[in-house]
């Protein structure tokens, strides 16, 4: 049995924080060039009281405008920024939606690579007979994680939440799949207390970098030049092996799109892989690095700006946090 | 690669307004030094000399010499 993404749809949370704003609390960052760096202007942050499931539900709700939420038989949740340790999140959304009660749900934990692996995921369910209509929701609120004082990663990453409904079709529209797991990258971008290994700790010791953000192992840290490095050496490879899984060249691709990292990072991407601009998507103006849904927002806005049409071969590649990281082609 | 070269394009790359670099300038004393630059550095080397160097590598250099030396004198000529 074939697969194919039949809606997509996304929410941003209203709260919107502009690099004016920054500029405001963090007087030495200059607004204009965070911007030409980072290809961020705004982006949104969940509010106080509102977590990753609050904006699942309400992208899950988007796409349920357009697809009879009865057909929904699975429903699969991505998220670092759960509501509890139990129940999964997918539970709780399952009552939250009114999702039939014979369906199957379930969380799992993936950040920049996650919309990738939840194609592949949702894809399998459907070949293997157990599911005829996925509901793939990926969110995230890495805000929460951040120092209010890191200004670096402020900048960077945006609130928001993703979802799609992957049907089993005639035909097979998401093609062969190049995942990869290197755990030895963990302590590059990590929240290190919270969990059960760590407890969080109200007298945590703070760190300040060379640039003057603050950080400390209650918030989230990322050693941004070495997940540069792991991306340039990583992403080359995946991409060639997934074409090579397809017996598709470049070429033969009509659209790229990857995980919205920063525009620096994309832009050699780009250039080390030789695919002309106009073939690869960057923008990351109004909605920053959403981690795992970044993608589907990319490919919502690329449907709705008619970048992409029916037909069109896509490919996709999602990288980061683990280190984890996924390729996969995708035809519209 | 000529070191001429090198210094032009570390200017580049480091959007570095000064054109006076020399292999002795001290990266760090640098008005533009900033968040950005070890990655504007990875991005060159790994262009230029298909080779990967890493931040804590980088963290240790002080001088556009340091640099040259953590990239392969080899790579060099005058």
């Amino acid at each position: 049995m074939s697969a194919e993404i039949s809606r997509i749809s996304y929410y941003l949370p209203e709260t919107v924080v502009t690099n004016k704003d920054f500029e405001t609390e963090f007087p030495e960052w200059d607004s204009e060039k965070i911007e030409s760096k980072t290809g961020i202007k705004e982006r949104h942050v969940a509010g106080e009281q509102e977590t990753a499931l609050d904006l699942g539900f309400r992208a899950a709700e988007n796409v349920l405008k357009e697809f009879p939420k009865e057909q929904i038989d699975f429903l699969l949740f991505c998220t670092q920024s759960p509501d509890y340790f139990l129940p999964t999140s997918a539970c709780v959304l399952q009552e939250k939606l009114g999702l039939n009660k014979t369906i199957g749900a379930l969380d799992y934990n993936l950040g920049c690579s996650g919309f990738v692996y939840g194609l592949a995921l949702a894809k399998s369910l459907i070949s293997a007979g157990i599911a005829s209509n996925v509901l793939l929701v990926t969110s995230e609120t890495y805000n929460k994680h951040i120092h209010p004082k890191d200004k670096a990663n402020r900048t960077i990453f945006g609130d928001g939440a993703a979802a799609c409904v992957i049907s089993k079709c005639d035909r097979e529209k998401i093609l062969q799949f190049d995942l990869g797991t290197d755990g030895s990258g963990m302590q590059n971008l990590i929240v290190t207390n919270g969990g059960l290994r760590h407890a969080k700790d109200a007298g945590a010791q703070e760190s300040t970098d060379e640039n003057g953000n603050l950080f400390s192992p209650n918030h989230l840290y990322m050693n941004g030049p070495e997940i540069f490095n792991f991306t340039i050496q990583m992403i080359p490879k995946t991409i060639k092996s997934c074409l090579d899984k397809n017996g598709i060249t470049m070429e033969q691709i009509d659209y790229v799109i990857f995980h919205q990292a920063n525009q620096y990072m994309l832009t050699h991407l780009r250039r080390k892989l030789g695919i002309p601009a106009e073939k690869f998507y960057i923008n990351l103006e109004h909605t920053g690095n959403t981690v795992s849904a970044t993608i589907p927002i990319a490919i919502k806005d690329c449907l709705d700006k008619g970048l992409i049409k029916s037909g069109d071969k896509v490919l996709l590649a999602g990288f980061g946090v683990g280190y984890s990281w996924g390729t996969t082609i995708i035809e519209i | 690669m000529e070191t001429s070269k090198f210094l032009s394009l570390l200017t580049e790359y480091m959007e570095i307004e000064s054109s006076n670099l020399t292999v002795d300038t001290e990266l760090k004393s640098l008005p533009e030094f900033g968040s950005l630059s070890i990655m504007s550095i990875i991005a060159l080397v790994d262009e230029h000399f298909d080779k990967t160097i890493s931040a804590k590598d980088l963290g240790n250099v002080v001088t556009i010499n340091d640099l040259m030396s953590l990239i392969g004198r080899e790579n060099f000529s005058a």
